[in-house]
């Protein structure tokens, strides 16, 4: 009997923000999937789009970036730059055929320890229909 | 309350302040990576879930690491005793610590390793709380699994981290106050209270702003007998030099270390530099003008502040005293597309005139189109007073305003004596009764509109030459509306007043003497650190193409005119990491969060 | 005198007497031009001082070796960056001004150079020396255009002639071609008759296939081909106040314009529309099969400015334990690592300067095509931020500047 698939998703949270929200929904002891991996930065404008790339090429099934919300982020603007980085992403991945739908931007904010916790259910729920990654068992990196 | 506790312990400041001292850094640079990994139960918070055990084994496989153990509560006394210890016992040079967040206690852990002879950065922090044990109860083995990699994460990063040095800065004491109303002069006396000396900026030929032009309020509180006092105090104030009708030109440096340019508003030549440590912003705003309901066509539509003025002139009491009706039009171009913001004070100074017109003459009728009453806290009694009295309120929809048509024809000759009344009155407002269900049709000798609050035209320029931002609807906007309510998220300089947004003087009041308060906390140092987890250049990959100062909101980078490449103020850097993002080739670290580090974090989990 | 007069149905000679005008008259003092190679087999940019050396001037030739946007930059790299000794004089001068007392603010902190009125006056000012011309095409001035904005170049120092461009064989194929011209005839001659004619050759550079930009974005001298009899009469315009001071200078006229021209335009974007074959690729299945991670798509890319390529410094310098423990991970690993990671990489770094001049793909031994998919991406790309590489010296480059309320369809 094939295992069901348990879709591994990194999430790039920033600091001040969905980090914070991440907290809150421990803190709240709100239950959701255990496959998410956090990694904390700064800012969601410090997320070098590589760091996405690099997830899933090493088989990260998704991919998660959490920021503040726009006009809240706590250097001023971050999270402007970060959408475009993003958006840059998304039209190369979707051009090259790569799913760009399992790269989900959201917008997090400290005090959204519900929203935290729904999210991850929701990238896990939405991949685990999708199935794994193409660019996770691509040959070459 | 906390500001005024200042002014009041001045004097005692920094006496009972005792400095901790730190054992010498060691040296880890020669060193190969030697990492220690502390895991903690939190009691059963963690292990309840996790198996702490069999994490600790995992993190002792892990390369690089030469010590892995497990404590109860790792933040306890005699467990951060421990970890001291462990630290010279295993000359360990690089810690992880796995437990709770790093937003409450990652300081603590990084004055412990200090405190063992360790560069504090030499920390990685890891949550198998918050983001594991509390959130994955119904699951204890892919829990402990996921805390697992989240160990391996955190190793993978704490083996390239390096240590950090931060450079420290002086500061000088002296402050620099935009803006000479009530908001301003209470900053400036505050500052001075607590041992400052202040340059106190004003582009008019006096002091007072906006506080000029009120006569009255609710409460009974003489509003210019608190504007003299407040100008006498600075006049005589040595602390406090008074530059009126200047205004800032330029303004150049960082938190401790500005330089100011100020200049004459009157055309003078001659500039003055002024050297300081921190900017107070308190340039006030002004009462919008419009030109809705005939404002600027017919001599008898008014604003409310000129109907304030009539109240407290002579003349003016008089020709309103003779009025049959006074109509009021409240929120006058705001709450509406293009302002959508309400200017707060309208209400309840509608209604102060409104009272004070009553007083006058019970007889005149007294109008009020309003959309909402928003007299807040126990100015809802006055409210309550106005209708007592008397006062009509008829709301309006947006979508259905009153109209007004001027059919008296009174001319007035501007600035002359009062008109004598007519028989037929001059104005009529027409507007629609929700409660009656009908068209009123008013005739009105005085239409008073309430325009609101606009923000100060000039703001942009200020915003620029400080590098602070503005909020959409053009006041200057704070860091954080909770958190720091009156800093500027650029370090030093910080805000008050209506410059910030519209509210009464009694609020101004308390917001200046808490921007006083917060620059003082800087002025009251001797230096200030940069943030050590900042940006640094490797110079020799670096292109200069500029990417990375566009990036960077503070203004923290800049191109070395000399070598062509980046280089980072580093009292500004905030470390968020927008300019190694914009990077493309790692030019640009940021440190603690190098493309490097995170790079192994991500490949750790592959 | 008209600034070209097209003799003996010769539109290549026409432009090399004017070029050979602007030199001789000083207007110029050098000429980066694309020249014919001994060989006649190829046309190479080539610094021409001698106005006699015009003779081989071919910027009508429709092939294209090298984005000269590059070479433009390593001509300016000791423009923007000074020596060390230069540096350290410039740093000691922008001192003494700023401890000169008085109101000397801007030097604290501030992003400024250092004002020449304070700096040291420098040694007797030697007479500005005239450009030098840089005769360029429409994808070279666009990525030169993207350059500038990445402070990698500036124009300071040039007059910038640009040519319209029907489009370009690839080196080889130029080359194979040039080899069986009969005696008198010439490739360019060939190309030049089939443009008249309205066709457009099949073997053309898959990229200038799908180019739907023929015409300069900027220029400060405009020499026009498309929309003209080219045997009889070529269009010369100054776009800028320089080019029209420069054609003063060498006491030529502008030409009118010319109102077929847009019409001409139009027709040759259809043409390349309906030419262009995209087609469908498999991208991870390329790299897989085709990459050999040579990075020399990096290399001829006239975007990728860098001066150490991410991917050769030390986030990608790994250890032998990092090898051994990642293939261990997922039991095999396919060497050198990073050939899929570097192309998503340079993707996401230049998708929104890339002026989709095949260059890439040219230089890729192993011929994926490339130059198609970058095309591709960074039409995405740009589009996704309002943005087109090359199009204005004005526009701000889209990743340094973001609007408040956008792109809402990025946010999951």
């Amino acid at each position: 009997m094939a295992e069901e698939f348990e879709p591994r998703v990194v999430a790039f949270l920033c600091n001040w923000c969905s980090y914070a929200g991440a907290d809150l929904a421990g803190t709240s002891r709100m239950q959701y999937p255990p496959n998410v991996r956090i990694i904390r930065l700064m800012c969601s404008g410090g997320l070098d789009p590589m760091y996405v790339y690099r997830a899933l090429l090493g088989g990260c099934d998704g991919v998660l970036i959490g920021g503040c919300h726009p006009g809240d982020c706590h250097y001023t603007n971050g999270n402007y730059k970060a959408r475009r980085r993003v958006a840059v992403l998304k039209a190369i991945l979707r051009e090259l055929g790569l799913d760009d739908d399992r790269v989900w931007l959201r917008w997090i904010s400290a005090s959204e320890g519900s929203r935290f916790a729904e999210t991850i259910r929701e990238v896990v729920a939405h991949l685990k229909e999708k199935g794994p990654s193409q660019l996770a068992r691509a040959w070459a990196v | 309350m906390r500001a005024r506790a200042s002014e009041l312990l001045a004097e005692a400041r920094g006496t009972l302040v005792a400095e901790k001292e730190y054992p010498p850094e060691r040296d880890v640079s020669g060193e190969p990576p030697r990492i220690g990994v502390f895991v903690c139960h939190c009691g059963i918070n963690i292990a309840g879930v996790v198996n702490v055990e069999e994490v600790t084994a995992f993190a002792k496989s892990l390369p690089g690491v030469v010590h892995a153990e497990r404590g109860l509560y790792t933040c306890s006394q005699d467990n951060q005793q421990r970890i001291k210890q462990t630290i010279k016992d295993r000359g360990l040079n690089r810690i992880v610590i796995a437990s709770c967040t790093p937003r409450t206690h990652e300081a603590l852990f990084q004055d412990t390793i200090r405190e063992a002879g360790l560069n504090p950065f030499l920390l990685e922090f890891v949550s198998i709380r918050e983001h594991c044990s509390w959130v994955h109860m119904g699951d204890r083995k892919r829990a402990t699994r996921k805390a697992e990699e989240l160990v391996s994460m955190a190793v993978a990063k704490a083996r390239l981290l390096r240590p950090v040095r931060r450079t420290s800065f002086s500061v000088r004491k002296d402050a620099l106050v935009v803006g000479g109303g009530i908001a301003g002069m209470t900053a400036a006396l505050s500052l001075a209270d607590q041992g400052f000396k202040v340059h106190l900026v004003e582009k008019e030929g006096e002091l007072g702003g906006n506080l000029r032009k009120l006569h009255s309020t609710l409460s009974g509180d003489d509003p210019q007998e608190l504007l003299r006092s407040a100008i006498a105090r600075v006049q005589a104030c040595d602390k406090i030099t008074v530059h009126l009708r200047t205004r800032v030109r330029e303004l150049a440096g960082y938190v401790g270390n500005y330089k100011t340019i100020i200049a004459s508003t009157n055309g003078d030549p001659g500039e003055t530099l002024i050297e300081h440590g921190a900017v107070v912003v308190a340039t006030g705003a002004a009462e919008r003008e419009t030109d809705e309901y005939l404002r600027g066509r017919s001599e008898r539509v008014i604003t409310q502040k000129e109907l304030e003025a009539k109240l407290a002139d002579e003349a003016g009491r008089t020709a309103l005293a003779s009025a049959k009706t006074v109509a009021m039009i409240q929120c006058v171009g705001s709450r509406e597309e293009g302002r959508m913001y309400c200017s707060r004070v309208c209400c309840a100074n509608a209604i102060k005139n409104a009272l004070a017109i009553k007083a006058l003459n019970p007889e005149t009728t007294v109008v009020v189109f309003y959309r909402d009453v928003r007299t807040y806290g126990f100015r809802e009694e006055f409210y309550q007073k106005a209708r007592e009295q008397g006062v009509v309120f008829v709301r309006y929809e947006p979508d259905a305003k009153p109209k007004v048509v001027d059919v008296g024809g009174a001319s007035v000759p501007r600035g002359g004596q009062s008109p004598r009344p007519q028989d037929g009155a001059p104005l009529q407002v027409e507007a629609f009764d929700p409660v009656l269900g009908q068209k009123l049709r008013l005739e009105v000798d005085w239409l008073a509109l309430s325009t609101g609050i606009a923000p100060g035209a000039e703001n942009g320029e200020l915003a620029k030459a400080l590098k602070v931002p503005l909020d959409q609807d053009g006041f200057f906007l704070e860091a954080h509306i909770k958190l720091r309510p009156v800093d500027f998220a650029t370090d030093g300089v910080y805000l008050c007043g209506l410059a910030h947004s519209p509210k009464f003087v009694g609020e101004a009041i308390s917001q200046a003497r808490a921007a006083a308060g917060r620059a003082a906390t800087l002025l009251a140092r001797d230096t200030v650190q940069g943030k050590g987890r900042t940006a640094e250049v490797r110079e020799r990959l670096c292109a200069g193409c500029g990417v990375c100062v566009a990036a960077c909101p503070y203004d923290a980078r800049e191109i070395d005119p000399a070598k062509r490449i980046a280089r980072v103020v580093e009292v500004l850097c905030q470390g968020c990491g927008a300019c190694a993002a914009a990077c493309p080739n790692a030019a640009t670290k940021q440190v603690g969060f190098a493309k490097e580090e995170i790079m192994a974090a991500v490949d750790s989990l592959a | 005198m008209a600034a070209i007069e097209v003799k003996d149905g010769n539109p290549l000679g026409a432009i090399r007497e004017l070029l050979r005008s602007l030199m001789s008259r000083g207007v110029v003092g050098a000429l980066l031009v694309p020249e014919e190679t001994p060989s006649g087999k190829a046309v190479v940019h080539t610094l021409v001082r001698d106005p006699a050396r015009l003779d081989v001037a071919n910027p009508l030739a429709p092939v294209f070796g090298v984005n000269a946007a590059r070479i433009v930059v390593k001509m300016c790299a000791r423009q923007l960056a000074r020596s060390p000794a230069e540096a350290a004089v410039a740093q000691v001068g922008a001192a003494v001004a700023a401890s000169a007392g008085g109101a000397q603010a801007h030097d604290v902190g501030g992003a400024s150079a250092p004002r020449d009125d304070q700096e040291k006056p420098a040694p007797e000012k030697q007479p500005a020396a005239p450009p030098t011309g840089l005769v360029l095409r429409p994808c070279e001035i666009r990525a030169l255009v993207e350059l500038v904005k990445l402070q990698q170049a500036t124009l300071d120092p040039f007059l910038v002639i640009g040519v319209d461009c029907w489009g370009t064989y690839s080196v080889k194929d130029y080359a194979a071609k040039a080899e069986k011209c009969a005696q008198g005839a010439s490739v360019t001659a060939e190309f030049l008759k089939q443009m008249a004619g309205g066709s457009l050759p099949a073997d053309l550079r898959s990229a200038c296939q799908a180019c739907r930009r023929p015409a300069p974005t900027f220029a400060d001298i405009a020499i026009q081909l498309i929309g003209e009899d080219v045997s009889r009469k070529i269009t010369v315009r100054a776009q800028t106040e320089k080019g029209k001071a420069a054609l003063a200078a060498a006491g030529l006229e502008e030409s009118p314009e010319n109102p077929e021209r847009a019409a001409a335009l139009e027709k040759l974007a259809a043409a390349k529309d309906q030419a262009a074959k995209e087609g469908q690729f498999n991208f991870l299945e390329l790299i897989e099969t085709l990459c050999i991670n040579c990075h020399n798509c990096r290399e001829v890319c006239p975007i990728c400015y860098c001066r150490q390529c991410a991917f050769d410094g030390p986030v990608f310098a790994y250890t032998m334990d990092k090898y051994l423990t990642w293939s261990g991970k997922k039991g095999a690993l396919s060497m050198p690592p990073d050939k899929l990671l570097f192309h998503l990489t340079r993707m996401s770094h230049v998708a929104t300067s890339c002026v989709a001049c095949g260059q890439c793909e040219a230089a890729c031994p192993s011929g994926i095509p490339l130059g198609r998919i970058y095309r591709r991406i960074s039409a995405a790309a740009q589009e996704a931020l309002g943005y087109e590489a090359g199009r204005s010296l004005e526009d701000e480059l889209p990743l340094a500047t973001f609007r408040e309320t956008e792109l809402a369809v990025v946010e999951s």
